[in-house]
């Protein structure tokens, strides 16, 4: 019944840390083609693939094993085989749509190759699971809608040259799955379980979390009903998920302001900043369509991927380096500057709310904030591989 | 019954930590001793229901070797560590040290916690084995 398994803090540090890495110099990537006046769909997609993905990616791949009890196999090697086509395939999409390049086709097929692979694996992964918690429940939601995306993308990426040129209803569908589908349901699928545990809140009961869960699914899925076949009662629709995000926002808020661990620190500070975006949607819809999709991909999701960057990278070289029977290594506080992870924190946070005033103001700001999070995030990556280079005092076998 | 009882017990021990993590803050090492005793005794307490009832139990079915039993008994070994550790740190008065093994502390018990509650429990409760008397016998360690 309970065949495979396993209960490994698998994968080895390297394999979720190239997505990590690769998503943090695809940020930068972004924020300097925003800072040179490059505002476009390439552009746009070096954020939500080069960065959000990127990071997502890897994020499956470490929780999975927690969650699920299921490891990918050959960890180092699936990075490496997602990787390699993932960024390869972005970088050639950015130049197809944002210099006119004609690599649509190669791009499409690489973009296919990973995330449509890596995200059938995953499904089928999650659908092992011996439990249905909500979060698993959005994690299937999450990784179907990824599908769903991708292949809405591909079409049209091979559409781009075409004589049929891009479908509106498709692009549609496709943001909706994307923005509010693969990413929301992750962040919220992660929260339902990060935030009562980590920060040590009470938590909604089950019931409700699964009730939320399917009714920002079905509310997706009529969102898409009404894109194909009633274009005109489209926006009660969009504003009803708005609503329901807003809902999960303010419940996440209140949360965490009962936390019992009562620390201020800057993960929670990108909790609340992400969270505060999100609460803010169906105000924000009515700027209209690049601010509030910039708003959601940076205020909200990059907020809580840095809030979850800072928490996940240097755990993990903790973990890594305690299993092979060290002692003396700092712990993850002493990893991370605090100081400079608050200063990254005002940054991104200024950051944000320049969106809403100057794309390049903002784009200069992040810049700054996505320079720094590398930065920051480098001590606890050097700390790891400083110990992996020594002799082990179990003499443990290191993958 | 099983996934019930001791996914509370989970919350409790983090209920046990909250205040104690304020006090180290606070820099109140007196009262930070205080508070220590009842969290350290109560994760002990959990381990044990866990290494001396719930896992043989378990292993009579699914095996012992390199099993998920195998995986949680040594991160049990790593958390205990951390834990001896953070008394040393509060005896010694070192806020910067305690807070770094507190917050340490904290990521690697919940991602084990994590592991157990969505993969471990729910296999206790679809194993053939006898909740109740299993429940009482951890109730009694």
């Amino acid at each position: 019944m309970f065949k495979g398994l396993s209960l490994d803090q698998a994968p080895p540090f390297e394999a979720p840390l190239l997505f990590f890495l690769g998503g943090i110099l695809f940020a930068v990537f972004g924020s300097l083609a925003v800072l040179f006046g490059l505002i476009d769909f390439g552009t746009l997609h070096l954020f939500t693939l080069g960065f959000l993905a990127s990071v997502m990616v890897g994020a499956l791949q470490q929780m999975l094993p927690v969650v699920v009890g299921v490891r990918f196999d050959r960890p180092k090697l699936l990075s490496i085989a997602v990787a390699v086509p993932f960024y390869l395939g972005v970088l050639g999409f950015f130049f197809s749509l944002s210099f006119g390049k004609n690599l649509s086709l190669p791009s499409a097929i690489l973009l296919l190759m990973a995330l449509g692979g890596f995200g059938i694996v995953t499904l089928t992964k999650l659908f092992k699971a011996p439990r249905l918690s909500p979060t698993v429940l959005a994690m299937r939601m999450s990784v179907a809608s990824l599908l769903v995306t991708v292949a809405l993308g591909v079409h049209m990426l091979m559409a781009l040259h075409s004589a049929h040129g891009l479908s509106d209803t498709f692009a549609r569908i496709h943001a909706l799955f994307a923005l509010f589908g693969w990413i929301g349901f992750l962040i919220v699928g992660v929260s339902y379980q990060v935030i009562p545990m980590f920060y040590v809140t009470n938590e909604l009961d089950e019931k409700k979390r699964s009730l939320l869960t399917w009714g920002l699914f079905v509310t997706l899925l009529l969102n898409v009903g009404g894109v194909l076949v009633a274009k005109g009662a489209g926006i009660a629709l969009f504003v009803a998920l708005l609503l329901l995000f807003t809902l999960f926002a303010l419940l996440t808020i209140w949360q965490l302001r009962a936390r019992k661990r009562a620390i201020m620190e800057p993960s929670i500070g990108f909790w609340y900043v992400g969270l505060g975006w999100l609460s803010l949607l169906p105000l924000l819809f009515w700027l209209g369509g690049q601010k509030f999709v910039a708003l959601y991909l940076l205020g909200f999701a990059g907020s809580i991927i840095c809030a979850m960057l800072y928490k996940i990278i240097p755990f993990l070289s903790w973990f890594h380096i305690s299993s092979w029977g060290f002692f003396d290594m700092p712990t993850m506080r002493e990893m991370i500057d605090e100081r400079l992870a608050f200063a990254h924190l005002f940054l991104h946070a200024s950051a944000s709310v320049m969106l809403l005033f100057s794309f390049q103001g903002a784009a200069a700001l992040l810049l700054a904030g996505f320079v720094m999070l590398f930065l920051n995030l480098l001590r606890p990556i050097r700390i790891y591989f400083a110990y992996k280079a020594k002799p082990s005092p179990f003499g443990k076998m290191r993958t | 019954m099983i996934q019930e009882f001791m996914t509370q017990d989970h919350r409790e021990c983090d209920n046990l930590y909250a205040p104690l993590e304020q006090a180290i803050n606070a820099e109140d090492f007196e009262k930070a001793l205080e508070l220590f005793v009842p969290f350290r005794d109560a994760m002990l307490r959990h381990f044990a229901m866990e290494e001396e009832v719930l896992f043989p139990k378990l292993e009579e079915f699914i095996g012992g070797g390199e099993g998920p039993t195998y995986v949680m008994r040594m991160e049990h070994d790593q958390i205990r560590s951390i834990i001896n550790q953070l008394g040393e740190a509060i005896e010694a008065k070192n806020c910067d040290k305690a807070l770094g093994l507190g917050e340490t502390f904290m990521i690697m018990t919940q991602q084990h916690n994590m592991k157990e509650e969505q993969v471990l429990y729910p296999m206790s409760e679809r194993l053939p084995i006898d909740q109740e008397e299993t429940l009482k016998k951890m109730k009694e360690v």
